[in-house]
Order: C-alpha cells, then sequence, then structure tokens
C-alpha cells in the first residue's frame, strides 16, 4: 500500500506541477471551430491547409453505416440529464443568442445547392423516446428510425422510401447503468399484446423498401407547401421576403383542415415547410428572413442531437410544444420535436400522418378524443392514425430530424431498380 | 371516411408501412448484439460520431464540442496557453481531415485525439524544455535551507520539489515524456496511450515505470520505494 501511495504521490506532484488549465475564450473555441470546419461547409471543393483539394459532398448518410447507432446523446426534457451525464447539453460557453440572430445568421449562411436533378433525396431520423426498464431500475430506451426518401422529378419515375428501424438502447449513461442492473435486456415490450410493434429490439432490422408510381397518385411527391405540389410550382416560389410572406400566409390559411384551431398553420408552419423543401437558397434565406421579424419565437437552448449535429432549439409562441432545430452555421432547419411535458403522461395525443388533397402532408398531434370529429371535418383524402390512444404509453419523447436534402442526379440504392 | 379507388388503397396500404416504419413501432425481435458494446457508452458514441461524419462533416462538432477544452487544457498545460489556442486549433483541424482515417478498432477517439495533439506537441519541444527551465529556475534551488518553521520549510520544500521535478521531466526523453504526460495529465489509460503514441501496451507500462524511478530518484526517495513491477498502484500500471 505505501509503495501505492507513493506512485500515486508521484503522479499527483506532476500535475500539481503543472498550472490547472484555464478554459480557453469563447473566441478561440468559435475560431477553432471555424477553422476545422472551414473545409467542411456547403458542398463545394475547397483547398485545405496542406494544399489538397477535399471534396466535400452533401452529406451522404448511407444506411449500412448506421446499423448500430448510439443514441444515448439527447438529453429530453422529460428526463433532465442525471449527473454524469457527459455527452451533450454541455454548459454554453456563451449566452445564448436571441431568436432573430440565430435566424438572420442561419439567412446569410444558407448554402448554395443544386435547383435541378433527377430526384430530390430527403434523409430523416425519427427518435422516439420510452419509458422502459422495471421499476426498481427505470431507464430511457431510445429508438431511431432512417428513411432516405427519393422523389423524382420526372412524373413517369417512382417514389422510393428505403426505411430502416435501428434498434433501441438505453438513452444516456445512467440509462445504461440502470439498463445493466435490470439485467442488461435486449428486447422490450412496449405495449401489450402479441403485435409486432409491441416488441423492440435493440438490433437493427432489414432495411424496408417501399415506392410508388408519382405519376399515378397525385399525392407523391407530396411536399408541405400547401398550395405547391410539383417542383416546378416550388421553383417558382417568390423569392423576396414581401412576396414570400404574403405567399405563405394565404397557403396558411389555405389551410385542408378548417376549422381546427391547433391545426391551423401558421406563417411559422409555412416557413419552417419550406426550410426543407426543394426551393432555391434564395427562397430558403427570405423564408429565414420572415422567420427572424415573427415575434413570440424565441431560443430555448443549444443542444447536439444524437447525431452530434449542433443546433438551437426555437419555439415559437403559436406553437408550444413544437421545437424547430435550427442550425445556423449551416442555414439549415435540422429537426422537429414534439415537446409534450412530462406531466401530461399518458401521451394524450393520438398522432395522425396525413395525405391530404393539396398534397399537404404532416405529422399531426390530435387529442385522442377529438380524432374522430378531426377526420370528420377534415377535408384529407386519407388519415392515417399511427399512434392511437393507450396501447402506446410509456412513450415519452419524438423527435425528427432531416439529416439531409437536396437533388440528386444519382439513382436510389435500392435492389432490382425499376 | 370515404376511400377512393384502388390507387388509394394502394396509398394506403404503402402508407401504412411506410409510417409504421417511419414512427420506429413495427419492431421485430432480432438476435442481439454482444455484450461489449455497451462497455464504453462514451467511447461508442465517440466513433459513432467520427464514423458519422465521413459523410456529414458536421457530425464531427459533437467530437469538437466535448474535447476541445480537454486538448487545449493538456497542451496549455504543456506549452502555455498562448501556444494551445493555436496547436489544439490545429490538432483538430488535422482530426476533421483525417478523421476517415479514424480506426475505432484501434483505439478511443480521446486517444486519437491525443496522439494528434501529442504529435503536434513534438514540434514545440524546444519550447516545452525551455518552459520546464524556467519552472526549474523560478522556484528556490533544491539545497535551499534557512527557513525557521515548518511551515515555511514545508513549502520550501514544496517549491523545491517542484524545481527538481520540472528539470527531471526536461531531461527525460521525449517519448517517455509523452507517456508520463498522459498517464499524469490526459488521465489516459494504458491501452488509450499505446494506441495515441502507436507504442504497444506493454511498453507504457514499462516506460512509465522507468520514468517513475527517475523522478523518484530525481526527488531523493529511494529507489527501493518502487522497486515492484507496476502492475498495482493508482490503478494506472498494468504491465503486459
Amino acid at each position: 500500500m505505501a509503495r501505492g501511495q507513493i506512485r500515486m504521490d508521484e503522479l499527483e506532484l506532476v500535475r500539481k506541477l503543472f498550472a490547472e488549465p484555464v478554459p480557453p475564450a469563447p473566441e478561440v473555441v468559435e475560431d477553432a471551430y471555424a477553422r476545422m470546419m472551414s473545409g467542411g461547409e456547403g458542398g463545394w471543393a475547397r483547398r485545405s491547409r496542406n494544399g489538397a483539394i477535399v471534396i466535400v459532398a452533401a452529406a451522404s448518410l448511407a444506411a449500412a453505416a448506421i446499423t448500430a447507432v448510439a443514441l444515448a446523446s439527447r438529453v429530453s426534457r422529460t428526463s433532465p440529464p442525471p449527473p454524469g451525464h457527459q455527452v451533450t447539453n454541455k454548459p454554453a460557453l456563451r449566452p445564448l443568442p436571441s431568436a432573430k440572430d440565430v435566424l438572420l445568421t442561419a439567412a446569410k449562411h444558407v448554402p448554395p445547392a443544386p435547383t435541378t436533378g433527377r430526384y430530390w433525396r430527403l434523409r430523416t431520423m425519427t427518435f422516439t423516446i420510452r419509458a422502459g426498464g422495471t421499476k426498481a431500475h427505470p431507464y430511457n430506451l431510445l429508438q431511431a428510425v432512417s428513411h432516405d426518401e427519393w422523389y423524382p422529378v420526372d412524373p413517369s419515375q417512382r417514389y422510393w422510401d428505403i426505411g430502416q428501424v435501428l434498434g433501441a438502447q438505453p438513452q444516456t449513461a445512467v440509462d445504461v447503468r440502470a439498463w445493466r442492473a435490470a439485467g442488461a435486456p435486449r428486447t422490450w415490450r412496449v405495449a401489450p399484446g402479441k403485435a409486432p410493434a409491441s416488441i423492440v429490439s435493440s438490433a437493427p432490422s432489414p432495411r424496408t423498401y417501399s415506392s410508388t408510381s408519382s405519376s399515378k397518385n397525385p399525392a407523391a411527391p407530396m411536399w408541405n407547401v400547401a398550395t405547391a405540389s410539383t417542383f416546378g410550382q416550388l421553383q417558382q416560389l417568390p423569392s423576396t421576403v414581401a412576396s414570400l410572406r404574403a405567399f405563405l400566409e394565404q397557403a396558411a390559411k389555405a389551410n385542408p383542415i378548417p376549422g381546427d384551431a391547433v391545426q391551423q398553420l401558421t406563417l411559422f408552419d409555412e416557413c419552417v415547410f419550406v426550410l426543407n423543401d426543394p426551393v432555391s437558397a434564395q427562397v430558403k434565406r427570405a423564408a429565414f428572413e420572415i422567420l427572424a421579424e415573427l415575434p413570440g419565437t424565441r431560443v430555448v437552448a443549444k443542444v447536439t442531437d444524437p447525431l452530434g449535429h449542433s443546433f438551437y432549439e426555437l419555439v415559437h409562441a403559436e406553437r408550444s410544444g413544437t421545437v424547430i432545430f435550427v442550425d445556423s452555421r449551416h442555414g439549415r432547419v435540422t429537426g422537429l420535436h414534439y415537446d409534450e411535458p412530462a406531466s401530461q403522461r399518458p401521451w394524450p395525443y393520438t398522432l395522425l400522418w396525413l395525405s391530404c388533397k393539396k398534397g399537404f402532408v404532416s405529422p399531426v398531434a390530435v387529442r385522442t378524443g377529438q380524432a374522430h370529429s378531426y377526420l370528420r371535418n377534415s377535408k384529407c383524402k386519407l388519415a392515417i392514425p399511427v399512434l392511437y390512444g393507450r396501447p402506446y404509453d410509456g412513450l415519452l419523447d419524438v423527435m425528427t430530424y432531416w439529416v439531409s436534402s437536396g437533388f440528386t442526379n444519382a439513382s436510389p440504392p435500392v435492389p432490382h431498380s425499376r | 371516411m370515404a376511400m377512393g379507388g384502388p390507387d388509394e388503397w394502394c396509398m394506403l396500404v404503402i402508407g401504412l408501412a411506410l409510417q409504421d416504419v417511419r414512427m420506429g413501432v413495427w419492431m421485430v425481435a432480432r438476435a442481439p448484439r454482444p455484450a461489449a458494446e455497451a462497455a464504453d457508452p462514451q467511447a461508442r458514441i465517440d466513433a459513432q460520431h467520427v464514423e458519422f461524419s465521413r459523410t456529414d462533416p458536421d457530425r464531427f462538432g459533437a467530437i469538437f464540442d466535448e474535447y476541445f477544452a480537454t486538448i487545449h487544457g493538456y497542451v496549455a498545460r504543456r506549452l502555455g496557453a498562448d501556444v494551445a489556442d493555436d496547436l489544439a486549433a490545429e490538432t483538430f483541424v488535422t482530426a476533421f481531415r483525417k478523421r476517415a482515417q479514424f480506426d475505432a478498432s484501434r483505439g478511443t477517439v480521446r486517444a486519437w485525439l491525443y496522439g494528434i495533439a501529442t504529435k503536434e506537441l513534438s514540434r514545440h519541444r524546444r519550447g516545452e524544455i525551455r518552459l520546464l527551465q524556467a519552472l526549474a529556475r523560478s522556484v528556490p534551488a533544491p539545497s535551499y535551507e534557512g527557513p525557521e518553521d515548518d511551515l515555511v520549510a514545508d513549502r520550501v520544500t514544496a517549491q523545491a520539489w517542484a524545481s527538481r521535478l520540472a528539470r527531471a521531466i526536461a531531461e527525460l526523453s521525449p517519448g517517455d515524456r509523452d507517456v508520463l504526460l498522459l498517464v499524469a495529465l490526459g488521465g489516459l489509460r494504458h491501452d488509450e496511450v499505446s494506441a495515441a503514441l502507436g507504442i504497444p501496451y506493454g511498453t507504457v507500462g514499462s516506460r512509465l515505470n522507468r520514468v517513475r524511478q527517475k523522478l523518484r530518484a530525481e526527488l531523493g526517495t529511494g529507489p527501493t520505494d518502487f522497486a515492484d513491477n507496476g502492475s498495482h498502484g493508482a490503478g494506472a500500471d498494468q504491465d503486459g
């Protein structure tokens, strides 16, 4: 023991010899980050410091590479970060900026991007957080599903969606400990009954390929902006702030779900939609500027998502419960989060996925008791209840991330592609 | 709700399938993954951030957020804050540029970053030696005597130790110094030092043991104090 003590003292002396480090100044951090990413912005080829050409392609998150995602990092507000949680939500080096600053910065950083191609490719990740574990060892379970959607510009081509369930894992390091204490199960029963949906697994499932003919079905491709449903219409959206604002206000009024205040779309919603539709960089810049001038928007946090994306979380007064993620450095809205306070558990909503007449598609939340009257009153052609009532008790959180979107001339990596 | 023709039914079926997958609902029980996956959640998460960043550079931001201050602190202790600002930034520029080369099977992201920082540090060896020599000179010489009360004596003794220690560290070979400081300041495990420096695991332990003997000798403690093989103590030594 005496030897051990001496050894410890010795290393301790070395530690004492060197002064405790002072944290780097915020501007040093910012500069270093900018320096690091200087080769990583947008889709351009840039010359790196040693002279090599670094081609930075638009992000291509190959489904094959994400069969074992570590999904432990997002801190859900429904479960405050436990002590020792090291992954994200570090103390901000700087106070949070205003929503206006974030949005105007984003407007400045919208990257130029191709406006044509054979397909519009949209990649998303959906994360769900559920309560899991045993009474003695409760923990949160995080699941992820990836989607790689290919919308053909040529209506004679098919729309493809390549989906994959990436498996479930304990959410944070603390959850991992509780999960181990609970016997480290690899499958979880999340609902009663024998339906496949009642069991989730830690293992990723095989990819699924879904397709539809876009020419036969006017609802595909399906864009979010209510009054534009073709690539051509989207390309022609006005790109000045005033005219785009007028257009989107009109679009919001043309709500396919009249008389439902919860679902009445706002200018805020429309702007968010536009930002992930196949529109020009100018239109996106204008949309950010409209958002920046919108009263009632505020920044609630700066966080890093389970994939490592840093962004600001913004909420709007008229959309409490919906959080948008803004990556101001790269001029993108990267996701949506329907934030339900823990006090409202069990989940009081039925999530519906709607495919409506005008090519409007959006996941919406409707209070379970109102679902039927809601469906009766809506003009939707199709309404598909996805989460309905109690079976999904324990669902704490749902987040959707737009991993990337953009035009491409590539073809969807599907088996026996037609 | 009225349903239309076959197209709509087809769409409904596709839509159902899509949505079930989209919302993570259809979960098919599969064979479990190896238990080792959960062994070091942080290391696994780091590795996956780097993996993702190969195709989506933004993902590297998480690595930056997690480790920039750490690497900066390590460099600042060895070379001073001014150099650290530049060198830590350069470490991450290099790491970002070489992210495709990161191999999780060869070590943690943390070790990899420390390895890059160590390479960057090696260009500043003279500066480091000068800093250590300055440190050695800035305190009274070891032979200093004269304090009359114990408190002062303790302080002077500590200062004398610091001086000797700084000199001893300055006199270490660069490789030995790297091992010592990665363990003492960086808090790296032996396997991480091995990965960071690209040296065999056993070499880490033997180098560290050798360094400790030198330091102890310099500090005036008898060599018998650490004549063991370093297989225990401080939880750091695990010679292979």
